[in-house]
């Protein structure tokens, strides 16, 4: 079948095609690019917000390295009063012999110790704690608390029970009460960063 | 094309007939119309001159002009093909030309128009127009003199066809063109014509003359239905109602306007009847260098309206392509800095958990120094316990009641209460049971 093209049919056939290529131009280049232009506008926004943030930052610099250093200085006047120990036993060391020297300053004999061990308080702090029973006069006992706390490391008292070796309901007439107190406690040190 | 002007003209009698016409998509216009008196009888120098102050006053448009001769100046035909020599027809028509007409085939000029028709038709009609030279170069030299150049010329019957089947396609129409000393008729339908010119002074005869030839040649069913358009000068003469002509003008058309505006439409519309006589080499021809500038001002256009549209994206590319450089460059600074600020807060917050265990020791030493000065001396305690900065003693009063206000009233105590009832001991004390927490320690 012999197939006749007439002027009005090739005007239509260029028409088409010209239409078609302008479709595809649009649909395929021109409306893609507008896109990615169009959205250009937003990432420039966020740049511009993360180059403030950078800029705000770097002219924080010399003020953090004024704030580290004065931080560094706080923390490191404090490390002194915290036992540092490589592990648990050695800390546990330290503790007993930072309460055997109050209790001899003190002049008390420590009948019953008992270490308890260590536990995690925080990201920086542990406790190693011991408990300890005696027998002491009241001016002992206070004399030992004193010590405890002015101890070179901090130690504190968890828990204390005092009572009397023997229970009195008056005053002696003549004469000094002598006081004998049985005397039960725990006392705590704080480890910096425990391993 | 959308918009095409065109400019028709005609020679009727002795009066030079020219019309404007304008398409806009499928609407036709007529923008104006002029009659030139007595033109015929001016010699050419006079023709000319004429011919120039009408085009130069008016501002008529010269690169679409067509030409409409008088029927009595060539001779029309119409002929059938058969459908397979189609291709062929040009040479077909070219060897018979001479049995046609009077004249031979290098004094004439000659064209042909034709439609294919419906799927299946075994022929074709063609419509042959024939006018010898010397009727035609006369006015093609007299255009040359006035510095232009006919698109294309044709005889009146095909020009009148070919403007009844662009304004009525539907239905068959008889034109009667009514002039001084003589009346043309045409009888279209279809693809087909007949047409007929009878001379004479009396016009109404002769319009009832051609009717009744026109009909009789035709072969019309029902002549009834036939649109009759009467135009021409002497047109007033014959009593039949005027057609309106389906076109839009601002300008009243006056008697005769058909013709021309046939004319025109020659260069507007394309039928079965279209036809130019005027050889192509003659033609004006249309410079398509004078397009460039449009061309570029176009392309310039465009690519302003681009950069116009693409203009903020492109901006914002090149600014966001700046900015990532610079964050680039501050990267490994920022990097320092932010591990410099990790270190800080890391380094207050040590301090500060360090700051709360300092302030959270026992306060043993204050309980009891507080217990030792508020107590009264007739008091006496038989056990003191300390916990989570909670203090419980216990032991035997005389006025245990007085007790709980008298720890109240203290700086280191409060929430001061009994925790067991009083019971009166044998040595004629109550003994209690006494909680209370250490604020100094809050």
């Amino acid at each position: 079948m012999k197939i006749q093209i007439r002027d009005r049919d090739r005007r239509a056939l260029i028409g088409l095609t010209l239409a078609l290529a302008v479709y595809l131009t649009m649909s395929e280049l021109v409306f893609p690019a507008y896109d990615r232009l169009a959205l250009a506008s937003e990432a420039a926004v966020d740049k511009e917000d993360q180059l403030r943030r950078y800029r705000r930052a770097l002219s924080r610099q010399t003020r953090d390295t004024e704030l580290i250093s004065e931080a560094r200085d706080r923390v490191a006047e404090l490390d002194g009063r915290w036992i540092q120990a490589e592990s648990e036993g050695l800390a546990s060391v330290q503790l007993q012999a930072l309460v055997e020297e109050a209790s001899q300053g003190a002049g008390i004999g420590v009948e019953q110790r008992n270490i308890v061990g260590m536990r995690q308080l925080d990201d920086y702090f542990g406790e190693t704690t011991m408990t300890l029973s005696f027998d002491a006069t009241p001016d002992q006992l206070v004399q030992f608390l004193t010590d405890l706390r002015v101890a070179p490391k901090v130690l504190t008292v968890g828990s204390i029970e005092i009572r009397p070796l023997e229970v009195v309901h008056e005053v002696p007439d003549q004469g000094e009460l002598e006081k004998t107190l049985r005397v039960s406690l725990s006392v705590g040190a704080l480890v910096l960063n425990p391993l | 094309m959308i918009l095409k002007t065109s400019a028709g003209f005609e020679l009727a009698g002795s009066d030079l007939r020219v019309a404007v016409v304008r398409r806009v998509w499928n609407t036709i216009h007529l923008v104006n119309q002029w009659y030139v008196e007595g033109f015929g009888e001016l010699s050419s120098e006079e023709k000319r001159e004429a011919l120039v102050s009408l085009l130069r006053r008016h501002r008529i448009p010269t690169s679409h002009i067509f030409l409409s001769l008088s029927h009595d100046l060539g001779m029309v035909r119409q002929v059938e093909f058969p459908v397979e020599g189609i291709e062929e027809l040009k040479e077909a028509i070219g060897l018979q030309l001479e049995s046609w007409c009077p004249w031979s085939s290098d004094e004439i000029y000659w064209d042909y128009g034709f439609e294919r028709g419906p799927k299946g038709a075994r022929s074709v009609t063609v419509s042959v127009t024939i006018v010898p030279r010397a009727n035609l170069d006369p006015w093609l030299e007299l255009f040359s003199n006035a510095g232009l150049r006919l698109s294309g010329a044709c005889l009146a019957p095909l020009a009148w066809a070919h403007a009844a089947t662009t304004l009525w396609p539907a239905s068959p129409t008889i034109v009667l063109g009514c002039e001084p000393g003589a009346v043309e008729g045409l009888l279209v339908e279809g693809p087909r014509f007949v047409a007929v010119r009878n001379s004479g002074e009396e016009t109404t005869r002769l319009a009832q003359e051609s009717i009744q030839r026109i009909v009789a040649l035709g072969r019309l069913d029902s002549p009834e239905d036939v649109r009759v358009l009467v135009h021409g000068a002497s047109s007033d003469s014959v009593p039949w109602d005027p057609v309106r002509l389906p076109v839009e003008s601002t300008v009243t058309p006056r008697p005769g306007v058909f013709g021309v505006l046939a004319a025109a439409l020659v260069g507007l519309k394309s039928t079965a009847f279209r036809t130019n006589l005027v050889p192509e080499e003659l033609r004006y021809r249309q410079n398509w260098l004078q397009w460039i500038p449009t061309g570029a001002l176009l392309v310039l256009l465009l690519g302003l309206g681009f950069v116009y549209v693409f203009q903020d994206g492109y901006q914002n590319v090149a600014y966001a392509a700046r900015l990532d450089a610079e964050i680039e460059r501050l990267a490994a600074e920022v990097g320092e800095v932010s591990a410099m600020e990790n270190e800080l807060n890391q380094l207050n917050e040590q301090y500060e958990v360090a700051i709360t265990h300092l302030a959270g020791r026992d306060t043993n030493l204050e309980a009891l120094a507080e217990l030792a000065r508020s107590l009264p001396a007739a008091t006496f305690l038989s056990s003191y316990s300390y916990e989570g900065n909670t203090v419980t003693i216990s032991g035997f009063s005389e006025s245990p009641a007085e007790l709980q206000q008298l720890l109240e009233d203290s700086v280191q105590l409060g929430d001061v209460e009994f925790i067991s009832p009083l019971v009166r001991d044998g040595s004629g004390k109550d003994r209690f049971v006494i909680r209370a927490s250490v604020e100094a320690s809050r």
